[in-house]
């Protein structure tokens, strides 16, 4: 059973430009979703929070030292 | 049974090569917007298949440059980088939020919009999450999961997508990614922002398709 979505033109496009690609990197992306990244969606794929609560990068380090008299 | 398999809900023989490749494609953007790539994501990257590319060299090329770039620069580098350009201290220097490019500040009307629409789909924030919706990482994940489908929920049909698409990615997406590639402490962002352009091009060229 095959959705019958797309018009033959678009899919020659998208076949010839996009096909081929990423796939394999999918993979990893995708199976990384329980544990790792999206942001919205139906509660089934997705996230943990980017960095969890407060944590110093060097760029914050840079920030504070700019701060001290 | 492994449990990467169990991720993948859809049923795949209903869905296209070319609309698995565009989830691809949206799944691998929400990550690497969300948040600076780690060593197994870039390792990913840099071992995958050559593209054939024969439909969009501009696809093609800026894939290979993303490919070299995630072998080139070392994990912490690309973390710090992505602190610096998308988080920054008050203001981030780059804008990832539909908002801003659509009404000039963050939190405002397309995101009510937005916070509608979504709704209307089913779609909600997850509970850990702080980022508003329209963060490029979440509207790529939405298009992902409009386009695959889920548990109780039939992939979208082109139409469905495109109304999505056009409402609350089309206008600015491409002057993100620029706004990416402009600034001057992008590196690695450089050229996931030409990938990302480069991706959305050839999206707003096939919606506009008959």
């Amino acid at each position: 059973m095959k959705i019958k979505n797309s018009s033959a033109t678009r899919r020659n496009f998208l076949l010839g430009a996009t096909v081929g690609t990423v796939g394999a990197v999918a993979a990893v992306v995708v199976g990384k979703q329980a544990t790792a990244p999206a942001v919205v969606a139906s509660g089934a794929a997705v996230p943990a929070a980017k960095v969890k609560g407060y944590h110093v990068t060097d760029h914050i380090q840079k920030y504070y030292e700019t701060t001290k008299i | 049974m492994s449990g990467e398999s169990a991720i993948h809900f859809e049923n795949p023989r209903t869905l296209a090569v070319e609309d698995r490749a565009r989830a691809d494609f949206y799944a691998l953007l929400a990550n690497l917007f969300y948040r600076a790539p780690d060593e197994r994501l870039l390792t990913a990257i840099v071992v995958a298949p050559e593209p054939e590319g024969e439909g969009s060299a501009e696809l093609a090329n800026a894939w290979r440059d993303l490919a070299t770039a995630s072998r080139l620069i070392p994990p912490e580098a690309i973390e710090e980088e992505y602190q610096q350009v998308f988080v920054g201290v008050g203001k981030p220097p780059v804008m990832l939020y539909g908002s801003y490019y659509l009404a000039g500040f963050m939190m405002e009307r397309p995101l009510a919009e937005l916070r509608n629409d979504l709704a209307a789909l089913g779609f909600a924030r997850a509970a850990n999450i702080n980022e508003p919706e329209d963060h490029l990482a979440a509207l790529c994940d939405v298009m992902r999961a409009l386009i695959c489908g889920d548990i109780g929920r039939r992939p979208a049909t082109i139409a469905e997508q495109n109304a999505f698409f056009s409402r609350h990615l089309k206008h600015w997406v491409t002057q993100c990614c620029d706004a990416t590639t402009k600034y001057a402490q992008s590196n690695y962002y450089v050229k996931v922002a030409a990938f990302a352009r480069a991706f959305f091009d050839i999206e707003i060229a096939a919606f506009e398709m008959p």
